[in-house]
């Protein structure tokens, strides 16, 4: 292969391939199987060292930039959905259970990735999880439910009820709202400490797979949500105003913030699509994985995104200037 | 680890290797050896597990198939769009759904299998399934698919059993585009119609009559669905037709099918009968009353021709087309307005049309492709009829193709060809008009694709995507409708034909053709069909070569051994008569016509040129407001309210004595009560009163009543007439 060009013949100004499969899964599984189980979610560490992921074959620790395999973590369930890290970096929680039985959470220490606490008391996969603090947990299953859990007796504190489908993302402004979507089509803003409903903002047509909280400082906190309608749409959550949205070829399955006016979503279709957010413009669109990419990532220092998918591929990804 | 892994290991150990032997005492005639396949190293997903699913009822519209899914889990109905059932299996909610690793906890598997609590209960049954998907995730749960589904062969696609309780072996081949074949019994769900007319051996694969009569058995595999016909007939000795008459293929037909069934047919109808029941088809009004008794020994073609070169023919079939056409002036929510001067305009279109013999191809093109202004080329009020584009696909499919493609509104048709590229590709033409009194083109207008997001590309049914420049694509569908070879239009409207005369179409309902609703008699429509199109689409041929049938002139009275036949024309159904008509009937009968809105005094309902002329009589009647289909008519039942109106409304006691009309006019003029009385026999149901009902109305009009109770006898006598069954039916 021209060394210049990677497998889809995409010039590596644009995307730097360091590692294309996440070949530490080959190893462990079944040689029978034609396929690896997709990534389903990815996290860098504080230090942008490693990254984390998640899957059927178990949770792995992979070195960054090169991907390489650090260590594979032992976790009691088998269907893997969502990884966060608590805001000190001293710990990480990984969710996600048996479908349609229980939904379990896994909080490991960091870097020493041993186990700290298991949560159990959903009865379908928790397929989301937001901190709030080192302390408080807060969990989105597809049982319907979220929970938010004091860590330290692990115990849930508080029960949101009201999304009549699954919850597929949660996420904590700075503001101390609770922001909700899921496979009800809607965005729920919460009060957290009650549990009370502020808002429903019912504007996507398909199940929400995805917020991601701008982490950029601005007067009003501002969200973005990807859905299967393959919109994604700019919301002020605690005005309850929809601000704009785009329409995009493929559905967005993941979406990360680069920039005040930057955001990436990897898509059904392989690719990742960066959007200006201001003027919701296409900016960029790249070839990242064959399949579906489920999971993308902003890595904290380098300016790189990851991005984990179908097949038990990841990929590290420099995006154009 | 989990109280279920006993489950697991049982279930995988039953999925790895039971095999169910299937025993039965069933009797059966017809059975075919099962035919052994051949191994398949790697499981095809549309063409092995898609039926599978289809078998197991998964993806059906009471369960994960309707059109938001269930339980969160939303397959395509029928399997009607394997890519995406590929994905809503393996990919959707992170994949949630397939285990790679440990192929037995699959959600997939483990829902169906109620190993974990499943809405739709243990449907995984069998070792055969549960072996084929835990095979396909094993290998990876791939969308492979080694060959394209060309065409299934059902053998047999009719049984003609000689008794109940025969069976027949059911066996279906799959043809592959690459020349393959493939025996995909044990793939194909079959369902009865009526299951309690035919009993479904899964395990034998036979099919058994329990009922006589003419039963449908739907085998259906992957996305084709072949319809298998069970005929079981209804007497147990053989019926000697030979001796009917036989006027043309009609009859032919007719008679072939009653053969086989052993039905018995009813006698050909006197003169007196047929005239009326042939002016009440063709014209909508009783024979012409000239005071004298009835005619005998008629010439019935003549009767047939002069009846359909009548201006009252004009009257009555603009009518029942502006009422197919659903011609009457609105304003909806949508403010899509039809004007009465527009629905005036329509209907005199549809009038002047048949007056002069334009043939119905043409009449379909100019409706289809018009434009201008309504109110004064009225065609074009055919695009305000309803609200949206959408329903205006709805309305042209059911009007002229018989064929109801709503379905593919939201997903491909579950039973017929129609896709949601055919709904959205003529509705976007159907966009691409203004929707006001002047229908004018709109080069904006779009119709947005529900799975697309984007505006649909203009699209024949079943046939090509008309260029992306195409500025008005009814053009092209007009050619397409009106073609010669157009496998919907003809029929459609012959079969409405048909039952105008015969009170039951060969399909039922009227706009519900395709291959899973079979006609009755199928070669006879092929034949009418064709018979109509050879003759210019001539209304009046069709009408007439029906009319001069036989089969036509068969009395209602039914005889022993065809009493319960409704299908097969052993006897003529007794349909009521159209709300207009029996309104113009009672006013012909009374002598007294009905006022309706602010048309003049005189006015005939069926002259009535916009359905939403106010008119008490015609609501309790049971007219169609024709904001709907007409042809699902309440009017076929007879609702209560009809009859409680008849019984005690205005409509009858408030003018059979009133001044001027026929009762009083006969009793000025000295008439004794029974020439009155027979008077209104030969008016109302052309022909004298028989012996009985002579004996009994001499009794009635005792010659020792006063004038009074006389002319209240009377009164009753004409009350009777008017709402008795011989009247208020078509018989």
């Amino acid at each position: 292969m021209n060394p210049n060009r990677n497998r889809w013949g995409i010039p590596d100004t644009h995307i730097t391939t360091v590692m294309a499969t996440f070949i530490v899964m080959c190893l462990l599984h079944s040689p029978t199987l034609a396929q690896k189980p997709p990534i389903t979610d990815i996290s860098f560490a504080p230090d942008g060292n490693s990254i984390v992921c998640c899957s059927q074959s178990g949770l792995h620790v992979l070195t960054w930039p090169e991907l390489a395999s650090l260590q594979k973590l032992d976790v009691s369930f088998d269907n893997l959905h969502c990884v966060s890290f608590a805001p000190d970096g001293k710990a990480f929680a990984v969710g996600g259970g048996y479908p349609s039985e229980e939904g379990i959470v896994q909080i490991f220490t960091w870097p020493a990735c041993q186990l700290q606490t298991h949560l159990v008391g959903h009865d379908d996969s928790v397929v989301s999880l937001t901190w709030e603090g080192n302390r408080y947990l807060t969990t989105a299953s597809l049982d319907r439910l979220l929970k938010r859990w004091d860590i330290t007796t692990k115990m849930p504190v508080l029960t949101y009820k009201g999304h009549s489908r699954g919850v597929r993302s949660a996420r904590i402004l700075e503001t101390g709202e609770l922001v909700t979507a899921g496979n009800d089509d809607s965005v729920r803003v919460w009060d957290v400490e009650s549990g009370a409903l502020i808002r429903t903002m019912n504007q996507h047509s398909k199940p929400i797979c995805r917020i991601s909280v701008c982490p950029f400082p601005l007067a009003k906190p501002l969200i973005a949500t990807a859905a299967g309608d393959r919109t994604i749409r700019f919301w002020q959550p605690t005005i309850g105003r929809m601000m704009r949205y785009i329409r995009l070829e493929s559905e967005p399955l993941d979406i990360c913030w680069l920039s005040e006016t930057q955001m990436a979503a990897s898509c059904a279709d392989g690719h990742v699509r960066v959007i200006d957010s201001q003027n919701v413009n296409l900016t960029q669109t790249l070839l990242a994985l064959e399949g579906w990419a489920y999971a993308i990532a902003a890595h904290p220092k380098d300016g790189t995104i990851a991005v984990a998918g179908s097949d038990g591929q990841i990929r590290r990804i420099q995006l154009r200037k | 680890m989990h109280n279920k892994t006993v489950a697991f290991i049982l279930l995988s150990f039953l999925a790895s290797g039971l095999k169910t032997e299937a025993l039965s005492t069933e009797p059966q005639t017809h059975t075919h050896p099962p035919e052994s396949n051949p191994v398949v190293e790697t499981i095809d997903f549309i063409n092995d597990l898609v039926p599978m699913f289809t078998k197991l009822g998964c993806n059906a519209g009471k369960c994960h198939g309707s059109a938001i899914g269930r339980g969160g889990f939303k397959l395509s109905l029928y399997g009607g769009t394997p890519k995406s059932d590929y994905e809503a299996i393996t990919r959707r909610q992170a994949g949630r759904r397939i285990n790679l690793t440990n192929p037995e906890s699959s959600l997939v598997f483990t829902k169906p299998s109620e190993i974990v609590e499943h809405g739709g209960g243990e449907v995984l049954t069998g070792g055969e399934n549960a072996e084929l998907l835990i095979k396909w995730i094993k290998q990876g749960a791939q969308f492979t698919s080694h060959r394209k589904l060309k065409h299934i062969e059902v053998h047999p696609t009719r049984f003609l059993a000689s008794r109940v309780e025969d069976s027949t072996g059911i066996k279906v081949k799959a043809h592959y585009h690459d020349g393959s074949t493939r025996d995909v019994t044990h793939l194909t769900r079959f369902t009865a119609d009526d299951p309690s007319a035919v009993k479904i051996n899964r395990d034998l694969m036979t099919a058994q009559a329990l009922r006589t009569g003419q039963h449908i058995v739907l085998a259906r595999y992957s996305s084709e669905v072949t319809p298998i016909e069970i005929v079981v007939p209804i007497a147990d000795t053989p019926t000697d037709l030979s001796r009917e008459p036989r006027t043309n293929f009609v009859d032919e037909e007719i008679l072939e099918a009653m053969s086989e069934l052993r039905l018995p047919v009813s006698p050909t109808l006197d003169d007196q009968s047929f005239i009326r029941r042939i002016n009440l088809d063709l014209t909508g009004r009783l024979p012409k009353y000239n005071g004298k008794a009835p005619t005998i020994a008629v010439d019935r073609e003549k009767v047939i021709d002069d009846l359909l070169s009548s201006e009252e023919f004009v009257d009555f079939y603009s009518l029942k087309l502006a009422k197919l056409l659903r011609i009457h002036s609105k304003q909806d929510k949508n403010l899509v307005t039809t004007t009465p001067a527009a629905a005036r305009a329509f209907h005199g279109y549809l009038a002047t049309s048949l007056r002069d013999g334009v043939g119905y191809d043409q009449i379909a093109r100019e409706i289809i492709t018009a434009i201008g202004d309504s109110s004064t080329y009225g065609p074009a009020a055919y695009f305000t009829t309803v609200e949206d584009p959408r329903l205006q696909t709805e309305f042209t499919t059911e009007v002229f193709m018989g064929s109801r493609m709503k379905c593919a509104n939201c997903h491909n048709h579950p039973l017929d060809k129609w896709t949601q590229d055919d709904f959205h590709g003529l509705t976007a033409m159907f966009s691409k008009l203004t929707r006001s009194q002047v229908i004018r083109l709109n080069p904006i207008g779009k119709n947005i694709h529900p799975n697309t997001g984007e505006a649909a590309l203009m699209k024949l049914p079943g046939g090509a995507f008309l260029p992306k420049n195409t500025k008005d694509g009814r053009q092209a569908f007009a050619d397409w409708l009106t073609d010669r070879n157009n496998p919907y239009f003809a029929k459609a409207i012959v079969n409405r034909l048909w039952m105008s005369l015969m009170g039951r179409g060969l399909v039922e309902p009227l706009d519900d053709f395709r291959a899973t609703n079979p006609a009755t008699h199928p070669v006879l429509l092929n034949w009418l069909a064709s018979d109509f199109i050879e003759h210019g689409y001539d209304l009046r041929h069709t009408l007439k070569v029906i009319a001069m049938s036989s089969t036509y002139s068969r009395s209602s009275r039914p005889v022993a051994g065809n009493e319960m036949d409704t299908h097969f024309y052993s006897h003529r159904l007794h349909t009521p008569l159209e709300p207009e008509v029996l309104a113009d009937a009672i006013s012909d009968v009374l002598g007294i016509p009905s006022k309706y809105g602010s048309e003049s005094f005189g006015t005939r309902a069926v002259e009535l040129r916009d359905g939403a002329i106010s008119s008490e009589a015609l609501d309790v009647l049971g007219r169609c407001n024709r904001t709907n289909s007409c042809e699902a008519s309440p009017a076929r039942i007879g609702p209560l309210a009809q009859k409680l109106h008849l019984f005690n409304g205005e409509l009858l006691n408030g003018r059979i004595g009133a001044k001027g009309g026929r009762l009083d006019t006969l009793i000025e003029a000295m008439k004794t009560p029974m020439e009155i009385a027979v008077t209104f026999y030969q008016v109302a149901l052309n022909r004298d009163p028989n012996l009985r009902e002579t004996h009994f109305l001499t009794e009635l009009f005792d010659s020792e009543l006063g004038a009074d109770q006389q002319r209240a006898a009377l009164e009753d006598f004409v009350w009777g007439l008017v709402t008795c069954k011989e009247f208020v039916l078509k018989h």
